[in-house]
C-alpha cells in the first residue's frame, strides 16, 4: 500500500510479513513484523542486512519494546477502528519518553479529520489506499493553524507563543 | 393488527420521515406504506437506501405500527412522539396540510 | 471574563471554515453519515428525534451581556424562539439546520463562543461554581484553572479519541455547587501545609448506568503541576480504559477495576516522567490568565442598604424572592441573584428569546455585565448591588423569571427525555412539569423547605437523578414509560447515591408516589429536619409502606 510521507505519496519500501513466510524475502530487505514475530525470532531478525520494523496492536503499549528499539528503524501503530485512541498515546510515548528517532507509522483506520492530531503525536507516515488521501492531508493540514498544548512536534504552542510575545514586548520596552 | 413501515429523518433539517407507495418520503405517517411482514418492510428499507435519494435521508430503518379503523397508529411511545412531535410544546405539534393533528 | 486574544480568536474561526467544508462535504454526498457523524458530534451537533440539536458550551458557566443576547439572537434566527440550558452549565438549540449550523458556529465565534468538544469522546466543557469569584467561602476564583484546563483541552491531539467523555468540574470553594465527587476529574481548590494553594484530585466519580463517588486520588497537588497531572491521568486512562464494552469505558471502572491506589500510582508513574516538562506552567501565564477574573471595581456600599430594608419590609413578595434566590455576596452590599428558570410547570431549563434578553439587559445594567448558568439549569447574576435588588426583581418578575423556589420540590433538574432525546427512553420534562403543578402553592413549598429533585429519561442520567433527594428515572417497558425512584441521593459535600425504593411507577402515577413521599416526610420531619436526614433517620420502610400500601 502506497504511503504519505513528507507531504508526498510514495511507494511503500518495507515489507510486511506476515507471522510464518519469510523465504522469499531477501536478506537486504527491509521488512516489518509482529510484535509476536519479534520476539519469537528476535535473534535472527536482528542478524539480517535489512533494516526492522515493528508493528504494535492497539493493546500493545510500546513499553514492551522500549529495550529492543536501537534495533529497529520502524515501529507501526494499528488502529483498528477510528475510535481506538491508544495509539495516540503509543505515538507520543515512543517519540517522547523514548527518543524514538525511526519512522513511526499509522496503520488501520482513520479519517481525514485525525491525521493532524496522529502528526502532532509523532507518526511520520500513514498508509494511504487512494490518491485523495493525499489531497485530504494537505487540506487537513492547513485547516487549524493554532496549537494550544505541546505534543511530539516541534509546534509551538499557544500559552509559549504569549509569554515570548510577552517578552519580546519587555525587550522592546527595555531598550 | 401489526404492520411494518421504513422511516427515516430528512438529512438537512432532521424532519421525520415515512416511506410512501410512489417510494418517495412523507412527513406523515399516514401516508406511509404498510408492510404485513418485516421481511417486506427490510426490502423496501434497501430499495430505498439504493437510491441515489437515499443521500437526503439518515438512519433509514424498519418500525412496527398498528393499522386500525384505517388508521396507521405507531407502536411505543418513541414513535407517537416523532410522528407527532414533542408533547411538551402543543404548538411545535405536526400538522398536516389541511390543519388537523398527526 | 476571560477574553479571546488574536490566537483563540484564530482557532475558533479556522474551526468554523472546516466545519463549514465538512457540512459542504456531507451534503453534496461527499461524506456519508457514517463518516459525518463523528464530525458533526466533535461540533456539538446531534441527530435527535425530530430535528439536529446543537449543543453550544458556555465555558465554565460564565456568560457576558453580549454573549446572552447572541444566544437570544440564534434562538430566534435559527431555531424556534428558546434555548435549553442544560446540567453542564451548557445551552442547546434543538431545532436548527444543518446547512445552517455553520453560520450560528460564526455568530457564535464572533462574541468568542464555540461548541467544540461538547460531544464526542474527549474532554468536554470544564464546569465549575457557578458563585465562583463572588462566593464568600471560595479560597480563589477556579475559572482560571478552568480556563486553564480549557485551552488545554482544545483540540487535544492525543485525547480526543479516549475511551469514552471526559468530564472535569472545579470548584474553589469550601460548599462543593460544582459536584466535583461525581465528575471523571473534580479538582477541589484546597490550601496546603503552607498556606500555599493547589488542588485536591478526585478521580473516576460519575453517575449513569454505573453511579460512583469518586475517590481522591492525591491530597494536594501544586498549581504550577494542574496540566502535567491531568496529562498523566488522561494518558494511563486513553491506554488502559476499557474500549470492549461502552458501558464501561468511564474512568470511574478503570478506577474502581484497578482499585483507587493502585490507579493513583500509576498516575503518579507516569507523571514523574512529565511534571518538570513543558506542562508546567509559567507563574506569568497563571497571572496573565487571572487578570481576566480579576474583581471589578465594587463600590465601598454599606452591608445594608436603608432603601433596601424599606422594600423588603413593605413588599412581601419581594422579600420573600430576596430570601429564596438571592445569596450572601462576599463585597459588602451586593448580592448574588439567582434567576430561576423553573416557573411553575415550566419547562426546567429553557428560556425564550425575551426572556433571554432580559437576562443579558439587566446583567448589563445593573450586574457588572456577567451571567452564570448553573448546573441546576437556572442563571445567576453574580454582582448586582443590594440597592438595585428590588428593581431587578421587578423586571424579572415581568418576565416570569422571579419565581422564588430555589432549591424547592419546583426547583427540579431534568433533561429533554423523549421529547426531544434520541437515547432518552421516557419523558422528563412533562413529570417535572407536573410535580411543579401539583405544588404549585409556594406557600406549601417554603413549608416542605429545600428538597432536590431530579430526573433523568434514561440511564445515562444528564438530569443527575442518583443525586437527587428524589430521584426519578424513566425507564421504558415495551414501549410504555415507568419511572423509577431513589431516595436520599445529594451532589455536594456528602455527595451520596439514592437507594431505589422499590418498583416503578407509570407515568399516570410518578406525581401522586413523589407527594407520597413528601407528605410522609413531613409526617417523620423532626423540627426543621432536610429530607435526607430525615431519610437516613427513619429509613426506606415508612416511605415503602406509604406508596405501596395500596397496590
Amino acid at each position: 500500500m502506497p504511503l504519505i510521507k513528507n507531504d508526498q505519496l510514495v511507494d511503500d519500501p518495507w515489507y510486511v510479513l506476515d507471522d510464518e513466510g519469510a523465504a522469499s524475502v531477501s536478506d537486504d530487505a527491509d521488512i516489518v513484523v509482529s510484535y509476536e514475530r519479534w520476539t519469537k525470532d528476535r535473534e535472527s531478525l536482528v542478524s539480517r542486512n535489512g533494516r526492522l520494523g515493528v508493528k504494535l496492536s492497539s493493546d500493545q503499549p510500546p513499553s514492551l519494546i522500549e529495550d529492543d528499539l536501537k534495533h529497529l528503524d520502524l515501529v507501526a501503530v494499528e488502529f483498528p477502528r477510528f475510535t481506538d485512541g491508544r495509539g495516540f498515546s503509543y505515538a507520543r510515548l515512543l517519540r517522547e519518553r523514548y527518543g524514538f528517532t525511526g519512522e513511526v507509522r499509522a496503520v488501520g483506520h482513520w479519517f481525514r479529520d485525525q491525521m493532524v492530531f496522529l502528526q502532532r503525536c509523532g507518526i511520520d507516515a500513514f498508509e494511504a489506499d487512494e490518491d485523495r488521501a493525499l489531497v485530504e492531508w494537505s487540506e487537513a493540514q492547513r485547516e487549524i493553524s493554532v496549537v494550544y498544548q505541546p505534543a511530539a512536534d516541534d509546534r509551538s504552542w499557544v500559552s509559549r507563543m504569549r509569554s515570548s510575545a510577552s517578552r519580546t514586548a519587555r525587550y522592546q520596552a527595555a531598550e | 393488527m401489526t404492520h411494518f413501515v421504513v422511516t427515516a429523518n430528512r438529512l438537512n433539517d432532521g424532519e421525520v420521515l415515512y416511506r410512501t407507495a410512489s417510494e418517495g418520503w412523507s412527513l406523515w405517517i399516514k401516508d406511509s406504506i404498510l408492510a404485513e411482514t418485516k421481511t417486506q418492510a427490510e426490502e423496501w428499507l434497501e430499495r430505498a437506501e439504493a437510491k441515489s435519494e437515499a443521500l437526503k435521508i439518515v438512519g433509514p430503518y424498519v418500525m412496527k405500527v398498528q393499522y386500525r379503523d384505517e388508521k396507521i397508529i405507531p407502536l411505543g411511545q418513541r414513535e407517537v412522539i416523532r410522528a407527532k412531535g414533542p408533547t411538551v410544546h402543543p404548538q411545535f405539534q405536526k400538522t398536516i396540510p389541511d390543519g388537523s393533528h398527526v | 471574563m476571560y477574553r479571546y486574544d488574536e490566537f483563540d480568536h484564530t482557532l475558533v474561526s479556522e474551526r468554523v471554515s472546516q466545519f463549514k467544508g465538512q457540512v459542504a462535504r456531507r451534503l453534496s454526498g461527499d461524506l456519508t453519515e457514517e463518516q459525518f457523524r463523528p464530525l458533526r458530534l466533535m461540533n456539538g451537533l446531534y441527530l435527535q428525534l425530530h430535528a439536529y440539536m446543537l449543543r453550544v458550551a458556555i465555558p465554565y458557566g460564565t456568560l457576558s451581556s453580549t454573549q446572552m443576547r447572541m444566544l437570544a439572537h440564534i434562538a430566534d434566527k435559527y431555531d424556534r424562539g428558546y434555548g435549553h440550558f442544560t446540567t453542564r452549565q451548557n445551552i442547546q438549540y434543538n431545532w436548527p439546520s444543518l446547512d445552517q449550523t455553520p453560520n450560528i458556529l460564526d455568530e457564535l465565534a464572533s462574541v468568542e463562543m464555540h461548541a467544540i468538544q461538547t460531544s464526542g469522546n474527549c474532554i468536554r466543557n470544564v464546569t465549575s461554581d457557578q458563585y465562583a469569584g463572588v462566593a464568600a467561602d471560595e479560597i480563589e476564583d477556579p475559572r482560571v484553572y478552568c480556563e486553564i484546563i480549557r485551552q488545554w483541552s482544545t483540540l487535544h491531539p492525543e485525547f480526543s479519541f479516549l475511551p469514552r467523555k471526559f468530564k472535569i468540574a472545579v470548584t474553589g470553594a469550601s460548599t462543593d455547587r460544582a459536584a466535583t465527587r461525581v465528575h471523571d476529574i473534580g479538582l477541589q481548590m484546597v490550601r496546603g501545609s503552607e498556606g500555599e494553594v493547589g488542588f485536591k484530585v478526585i478521580v473516576g466519580g460519575g453517575l449513569g448506568r454505573t453511579p460512583i463517588i469518586g475517590p481522591t486520588i492525591r491530597e494536594f497537588l501544586p498549581k504550577k503541576h494542574l496540566l502535567s497531572y491531568l496529562e498523566a491521568v488522561l494518558r494511563v486512562y486513553n491506554q488502559l480504559g476499557r474500549r470492549d464494552n461502552i458501558y464501561k469505558a468511564r474512568i470511574k471502572i478503570l478506577v474502581q477495576s484497578a482499585g483507587a491506589e493502585e490507579f493513583a500510582a500509576q498516575v503518579e508513574e507516569e507523571w514523574a516522567h512529565i511534571r518538570d516538562g513543558y506542562l508546567q506552567l509559567p507563574q506569568s501565564e497563571i497571572n496573565r490568565i487571572r487578570s481576566y477574573f480579576a474583581p471589578p471595581d465594587y463600590e465601598i456600599l454599606p452591608a445594608i442598604d436603608a432603601e433596601h430594608a424599606l422594600k423588603m419590609s413593605e413588599v412581601p413578595e419581594f422579600a420573600s424572592w430576596v430570601e429564596r434566590n438571592a445569596v450572601a455576596h462576599r463585597q459588602p452590599g451586593y448580592a448574588i441573584v439567582n434567576i430561576s428558570l423553573k416557573p411553575i410547570g415550566g419547562i426546567p431549563g429553557d428560556a425564550t428569546v425575551a426572556q433571554m434578553e432580559i437576562v443579558a439587559d439587566l446583567a448589563a445594567r445593573y450586574g457588572l455585565d456577567e451571567i452564570r448558568v448553573t448546573h441546576e439549569q437556572n442563571l445567576v447574576l453574580p454582582n448586582v448591588k443590594q440597592a438595585e435588588l428590588f428593581a431587578v426583581w421587578q423586571k424579572l418578575a415581568q418576565s416570569d423569571l422571579a419565581t422564588p423556589n430555589l432549591g424547592l420540590v419546583s426547583d427540579i433538574i431534568a433533561c429533554p427525555g423523549l421529547d426531544y432525546c434520541n437515547l432518552a427512553n421516557a419523558r422528563s420534562i412533562p413529570v417535572a412539569q407536573n410535580i411543579s403543578e401539583r405544588f404549585r402553592d409556594l406557600e406549601r413549598q417554603h413549608d416542605i423547605g429545600d428538597l432536590k429533585i431530579k430526573i433523568s429519561g434514561c440511564i445515562n442520567a444528564c438530569g443527575h437523578h442518583h443525586v437527587g433527594n428524589i430521584g426519578i428515572l424513566g425507564v421504558d417497558k415495551k414501549g410504555v414509560e415507568f419511572y423509577q425512584i431513589t431516595l436520599g441521593g445529594r451532589a455536594d459535600d456528602g455527595a451520596a447515591l439514592g437507594d431505589i425504593i422499590g418498583p416503578a411507577f407509570s407515568y399516570e402515577d410518578v406525581v401522586d408516589a413523589v407527594e407520597t413521599i413528601i407528605e410522609t416526610y413531613l409526617a417523620h420531619r423532626e423540627s426543621d429536619e432536610l429530607f435526607n436526614d430525615t431519610y437516613a433517620r427513619i429509613g426506606p420502610q415508612p416511605f415503602k409502606e406509604k406508596l405501596y400500601a395500596a397496590h
